[in-house]
């Protein structure tokens, strides 16, 4: 279980765990063609600055001097500060609730009940695993030129996400009745 | 759509028990109406780019100044293959069904990615024509936020919609919107009496 997160501190009594799950730890393609774009952007950075520091051009050197910052604040971001939080990830699908909860900085719990399930997304590998993303109601629209920047609250890198989905359809749909029989 | 060619389809795992497909389609192009605009752009981007270069590599601008032009101008480049090659490419693969439960997207990028929109979230939608008889069917729906507004010929009513709500470049919209909003309507229908 991921950063020691024990789900007693996050069921409540009577609530039935349908499924849990972590992000499994491994290079996804995601973060291969980010290291790639971070090795040629930091080549090119660093041969700029040197050019203009053997230039003489003060001025644009010191310009260009912030460019491997930004592209070290980047690399912290996608290399430690990103893949810290995912790691520290714990999913769980429950007989009411879907719960993402984290430790990167304290416990931090995302959930919302199955019934009001928003809009999903899949995405899925030809290994079968992948991410389950939900449009979390009421999130800031950031991005207006990316649509999928919608979804980006759910599970990441579950394996055989077809059969986490079907879970969560089976969950939802009993939700729904359970409340209607009510 | 018999039941055994439906069993075949990459949809067919996430059939309810009493889910049948009512539509299933696939785009004729992949260039969205949404995207007209920024094809336009890019273009004109590329252009600006093409004779900042030009102007710039026979100057006496400085190093840094070069190189910035010639960064613009190979951006200039990578968003116009983009909007015109790699997205259409992408969208091309695109298939959609309609069921008596909900709306099923998927998209290709490197990825399956397959949006499901039940048909309780879905609130209004509408069929937009194009040319050669194709057109787009926009939809609402709960939980996504509008990604810019278009204005329908019905009385210039706002109709909001993404991307990822849209069936597009599909023959006989119409025909479609009016499957997709009478499912829908069945669906609300069949909650209300059980209410």
């Amino acid at each position: 279980m991921g950063a020691g997160i024990d789900g007693s501190e996050i069921i409540r009594s009577g609530e039935t765990i349908l499924w849990q799950g972590a992000p499994a730890k491994h290079f996804s393609t995601d973060a291969i063609a980010a290291m790639v774009f971070t090795f040629f952007a930091a080549s090119f950075t660093l041969y700029f600055v040197y050019s203009l520091f053997q230039r003489g051009d003060r001025f644009g050197f010191m310009m260009a001097a912030l460019l491997p910052v930004f592209v070290l604040a980047w690399v912290i971001k996608t290399f430690i500060l990103d893949p810290r939080k995912t790691a520290t990830s714990v999913y769980f699908i429950t007989d009411q609730r879907v719960i993402i909860a984290s430790r990167s900085t304290g416990l931090q719990i995302k959930e919302f009940d199955l019934e009001d399930l928003p809009p999903v997304k899949m995405e899925k590998d030809q290994s079968g695993s992948g991410s389950i993303s939900f449009a979390m109601p009421g999130q800031k629209y950031k991005n207006h030129a990316n649509p999928l920047s919608l979804y980006s609250e759910g599970f990441e890198a579950v394996g055989d996400v077809d059969r986490v989905f079907l879970i969560l359809e089976s969950a939802a749909r009993s939700r729904m009745q359970a409340n209607k029989n009510e | 759509m018999s039941e055994d060619l439906a069993n075949q389809e990459w949809f067919a795992p996430y059939l309810g028990p009493d889910e049948s497909v009512l539509w299933q389609g696939v785009p004729q192009s992949g260039f969205l109406a949404e995207s007209k605009r920024q094809r336009e752009g890019f273009i004109f981007m590329l252009v600006v780019a093409l004779l900042s270069q030009s102007v710039v590599v026979t100057s006496e601008a400085p190093f840094y100044f070069k190189a910035a032009v010639f960064g613009f101008l190979i951006s200039s480049i990578a968003c116009v293959i983009k909007v015109f090659w790699i997205t259409p490419a992408r969208l091309m693969k695109s298939s959609f069904v309609i069921t008596t439960c909900r709306v099923m997207i998927k998209m290709i990028s490197g990825k399956d990615e397959i949006f499901f929109f039940p048909h309780t979230l879905v609130s209004d939608s509408f069929a937009r024509k194009a040319r050669k008889g194709r057109g787009d069917v926009l939809f609402l729906a709960a939980g996504c936020l509008p990604i810019r507004a278009l204005y329908t010929a019905r009385g210039g009513a706002v109709v909001l919609a993404v991307p990822s709500s849209l069936i597009f470049n599909i023959p006989n919209p119409e025909r479609v919107q009016e499957i997709l909003q009478d499912a829908s309507e069945d669906v609300k229908l069949l909650n209300a009496m059980r209410d």
